[in-house]
């Protein structure tokens, strides 16, 4: 009856195992031209606004180039390399967030609502908004 | 499975602005934003968003942009097609109009 369970002891061996697996080298230490990976974007480089919390990326190749997903809010770009598909999307997702403050939720789809949705739980504003007559 | 470049990604733009042939079917709002890296195209249907997309700046025009048919509700596919003269503007609209989510959030007709 105990042969299947698994021991806290092998628990946290396994969980030692898969985080020393992680510290080997981040994704990009492989060739990124042959494979998926996922990375992270810490930081979106606007002094408009700041991330409430890190945004999960998916990185592949697509022929020559590389396509940049954040897949939860379903938006993509692409880039000659990961490290410009990664800039590319850096800048969509600061610029999708700027413009969606100007839409009324009422003229926004329902993919287009759960896209900003998805944005304002990642992405907030830092600075005040200036207003053009002001 | 077709590839769709940043020249298919133009001409998807440019069709996008093309009025419909139905007299019934509105035309589509489209509003291009120069923003950083992108070209951001922004798609409204009777005043309702229901797509938005951004097209690399670089002066590579073979760049892949196949993640574009899934932000304005077209599988890979018929983004090709629709940036060919396979899909006319009249039928992108009805695919848009058959979207049960996004005919919910269109204002009701009067009368």
């Amino acid at each position: 009856m105990t042969q299947n369970m698994e021991s806290p002891v092998q628990g946290i061996e396994a969980a030692v195992s898969a985080f020393a697996d992680l510290s080997k080298g981040p994704a990009f230490a492989a060739d990124p031209s042959t494979r998926v990976f996922t990375t992270f974007i810490v930081a979106l480089g606007n002094q408009e606004i700041s991330l409430r919390k890190p945004i999960p990326v998916t990185i592949f190749p697509d022929g020559d180039d590389f396509t940049a997903s954040f897949m939860d809010a379903n938006i993509s770009t692409g880039g000659g390399s990961p490290q410009e598909a990664l800039y590319n999307l850096q800048h969509l997702i600061a610029d999708f967030f700027l413009m969606d403050e100007d839409e009324p939720t009422m003229a926004l789809s329902e993919k287009m609502r759960h896209q900003r949705r998805v944005l304002a739980e990642c992405v907030c504003r830092t600075s005040l908004k200036t207003m053009p007559n002001e | 499975m077709p590839n769709l470049t940043k020249d298919d990604a133009q001409r998807i733009a440019t069709k996008l602005g093309n009025p419909p042939l139905d007299p019934n079917k509105q035309c589509l709002q489209l509003e291009v934003r120069q923003k950083g890296p992108h070209d951001i195209v922004s798609i409204r249907y009777r005043n309702v968003l229901v797509g938005r997309f951004g097209i690399q700046r670089g002066s590579n025009r073979n760049a892949r942009h196949n993640y574009i048919p899934e932000q304005i509700h077209l599988t890979r596919q018929q983004g090709a097609e629709f940036a060919s003269c396979e899909m006319s503007i009249d039928q992108y609209i009805d695919i848009i109009l058959r979207d049960e989510e996004i005919q919910s959030r269109l204002p009701k007709d009067k009368g």
